[in-house]
């Protein structure tokens, strides 16, 4: 079986694969963020969240884990985690697509919390976000 | 020995800290979080202020090298708290409702609507609440959608009957001067229509507190109440337990046990009245770790808003990211609100990705939404590109009350430094998904109207929880409440609660920061009437 961020790294790819002029999770270490986010709530829960992914890709038939399938059937163990009755399962799914985004979209790619220093995440171009601001004096401008 | 104790500097805390003070008695505060300074502190970035694991605002100790604090969960998800001096005031939007009327008339309050309004008033001018004198493009947007759905236009802060709203914001007027070379206090001088209302709003740059436009506690109740000199705030103090004792077969409060997060050491202030503002989910916690004696209120009839959110995307930029965050609402009495959601592209990708029941590919049959429910991979990034073309509107139900729903205390999980975690249950019933349903079409209605090409409904089904009271609600019956009408507790003398957990109910559905702190002033009334007239 691969290691447990080979399968995170696997769940990235069918979230977030990029396109469109926004950055594909990967390539935004994205697999890090949501690491360190299920690691800093609950420590052992990214082993649990590729235990159940490796589980429910065994039940489709696979017998190398989840990362080695193909990506049409990645996306549908995804999707049947996503689809589970039960919370605490269903949750770790949600959690690659809730810090997944965070690191997508979010400063968190370009922000150093040490020395606040920025780089604007090229997406915020890309769908018009302008970044953090001090105000809006043209806001009456906009409206119209 | 103080006069008072007070657990909590949110929402409500602070409002009660600053009545009993300036009425001449001893107050020390205590909060879980840290005291930000938001011109030091607040750097207006999404993650680095609002993630649940490390940011700034997130439910959890000041050193964010900590793990957040855990509670376990039964039919919610994601529990929006915020530790902190100004609690959740420090990410709320500033929208300040009264209840709808109508929510007093179920029986469930032990007053009346208009026995509220003095202190509704009370703290209005003290905030200031002010009526939004003009509307960004989003909310712009929004009345125009409102209008053409066949709502009227009002400025009442009674509401009775369904209209649309501009809305009474605790956030200063606008900045009439504003230049993009000045907006620096004092050169300008109210709200700057950032955008920032849910990153703790730090704006104007440089403003002293009392000019800070969103009026959460940390820059209005708080400093007022250091200010009479009768008041102690102590941040980092998790309080782990009500003190007690038992006389003539009465238990009386007699201050609290609380644990420094900082250096771990365990402390206790003994004070003469103890006053519960930890929030409604730790304070039935800290009420049933203490072993105190219940009624039937205690850790029940939890309500919220059971909020989801329906999101347009429109021909035009509707520059989410401008404006005060909601600056329009909906009114509809008997079913909830709904109004503007400004956002960051990381809230709008969290509402729009991550929550909800059922898949955005799935049909929705004669819905009036085109997609609901989750969204990754190319779907996902189509809908993110339009952010700039985006309005969301939150809607926020009025939430039938389950004695069912609540707080308890863990009983399958680890106690954490602070004791037995809380374990949250909430399901909604039949009524509120009802209702919930309800106003997702009026909101998808509304964006239509307003010329949205595309509609998306998250469907949230408690996926986030926020808006959180009634676990400790006020009552004249204590089968079904835990205080009385004057907050104080039917089985402990000198134990009152002021904050979300004392409301009677979900309020109709309007945003309840407002009415904790106009019940929070009518309690510091009664503490004052009933232990130190």
């Amino acid at each position: 079986m691969p290691d447990t961020m080979e399968t995170l790294r696997a769940a990235v790819e069918i979230a977030f694969p990029g396109g469109d002029g926004v950055a594909a999770g990967l390539d935004v270490r994205a697999d890090i963020h949501i690491r360190d986010a299920l690691e800093g709530f609950l420590p052992g829960s990214l082993d649990l969240l590729a235990a159940l992914l490796d589980a429910q890709a065994a039940g489709a038939g696979a017998t190398d884990g989840f990362a080695a399938l193909p990506p049409v059937e990645r996306a549908a163990v995804f999707r049947s985690m996503l689809s589970e009755e039960i919370a605490d399962v269903r949750e770790l799914a949600e959690a690659v697509l809730l810090f997944g985004a965070g690191a997508v979209f979010s400063e968190w790619s370009g922000y150093d919390r040490a020395t606040r220093t920025l780089r604007p995440p090229p997406v915020w171009e890309r769908i018009g976000f302008g970044g953090p601001s001090i105000g809006h004096p043209s806001y009456r401008a906009e409206r119209s | 020995m103080i006069d008072i104790l007070i657990v909590g500097a949110g929402g409500g805390g602070p409002v009660a800290a600053y009545e009993l003070a300036r009425a001449g008695l001893s107050v020390t505060l205590l909060e879980a979080g840290r005291w930000n300074d938001p011109d030091r502190d607040y750097t207006r970035l999404e993650d680095d202020m609002g993630s649940l694991l490390d940011g700034r605002l997130r439910w959890g100790p000041g050193d964010r090298a900590k793990s957040p604090w855990t509670r376990r969960r039964d039919g919610v998800g994601l529990i929006l708290q915020c530790a902190g001096v100004g609690g959740t005031t420090l990410h709320y939007n500033g929208i300040s409702p009264r209840a709808y009327p109508a929510a007093f008339e179920n029986g469930e309050w032990p007053f009346d609507y208009d026995e509220l309004l003095p202190f509704y008033e009370q703290v209005e001018e003290f905030l200031p609440v002010a009526l939004v004198s003009d509307l960004a493009t989003k909310d712009a947007i929004f009345a125009e959608g409102c209008e053409g759905a066949g709502l009227k236009r009002s400025e009442t802060k009674e509401v009775t009957e369904d209209m649309w709203r501009p809305c009474h914001n605790a956030i200063l007027p606008i900045a009439q001067s504003m230049t993009a070379d000045s907006l620096r206090w004092p050169e300008v001088d109210g709200c700057t229509m950032c955008g920032h209302c849910l990153q703790g709003c730090p704006n104007p740059q440089g403003a002293p507190l009392e000019r800070k436009a969103k009026r959460a506690t940390n820059v209005s109740y708080v400093p007022a109440a250091v200010e009479t000199g009768r008041c102690e705030v102590m941040p980092n103090a998790f309080a782990t337990a009500i003190l007690q004792e038992e006389i003539g077969g009465r238990f009386r409060a007699r201050g609290v046990r609380y644990r420094d997060t900082d250096s771990g050491e365990v402390r206790e202030i003994e004070a003469r009245v103890t006053v519960l503002a930890a929030g409604a989910i730790e304070s039935p916690r800290l009420w049933l770790n203490s072993g105190l004696p219940q009624s039937g209120g205690v850790g029940r009839y939890l309500t919220t808003h059971y909020q989801d959110f329906v999101t347009g995307i429109f021909p035009n930029e509707t520059h989410p990211d401008v404006g005060q965050v909601t600056m329009a609402r909906a009114d509809f009495p008997g079913q909830g609100t709904i109004f503007t959601q400004g956002f960051g592209p990381q809230s709008y990708a969290a509402v729009l990705l991550a929550g909800g029941k059922g898949f955005w590919d799935e049909p929705t049959g004669d819905e009036p939404w085109d997609v609901q429910g989750k969204m990754y991979g190319a779907a996902a990034n189509r809908l993110m590109t339009e952010y700039s073309h985006s309005l969301t509107i939150t809607i926020c139900t009025d939430d039938e009350a389950d004695a069912s729903n609540g707080v308890a205390l863990a009983d399958d999980w680890p106690a954490d430094e602070h004791g037995a975690i809380p374990k949250v249950t909430y399901h909604p019933t039949t009524t509120t998904v009802e209702r919930e349903s309800f106003l997702a079409r009026r909101a998808a209605e509304i964006l239509r109207a307003a010329g949205a090409r595309e509609v998306h409904r998250s469907n949230m089904a408690a996926a986030f929880l926020t808006h959180i009271m009634s676990t400790l609600r006020i009552g004249t019956d204590p089968s079904t409440s835990a205080c009385d009408a004057g907050g104080e507790a039917h089985t402990v003398e000198r134990l009152f609660v002021a904050d979300s957990a004392a409301l009677a109910n979900g309020l109709g559905g309007p945003n309840p920061t407002l009415t904790v702190q106009a019940l929070a002033a009518r309690t510091a009334g009664e503490i004052s009437r009933r232990y130190f007239g």
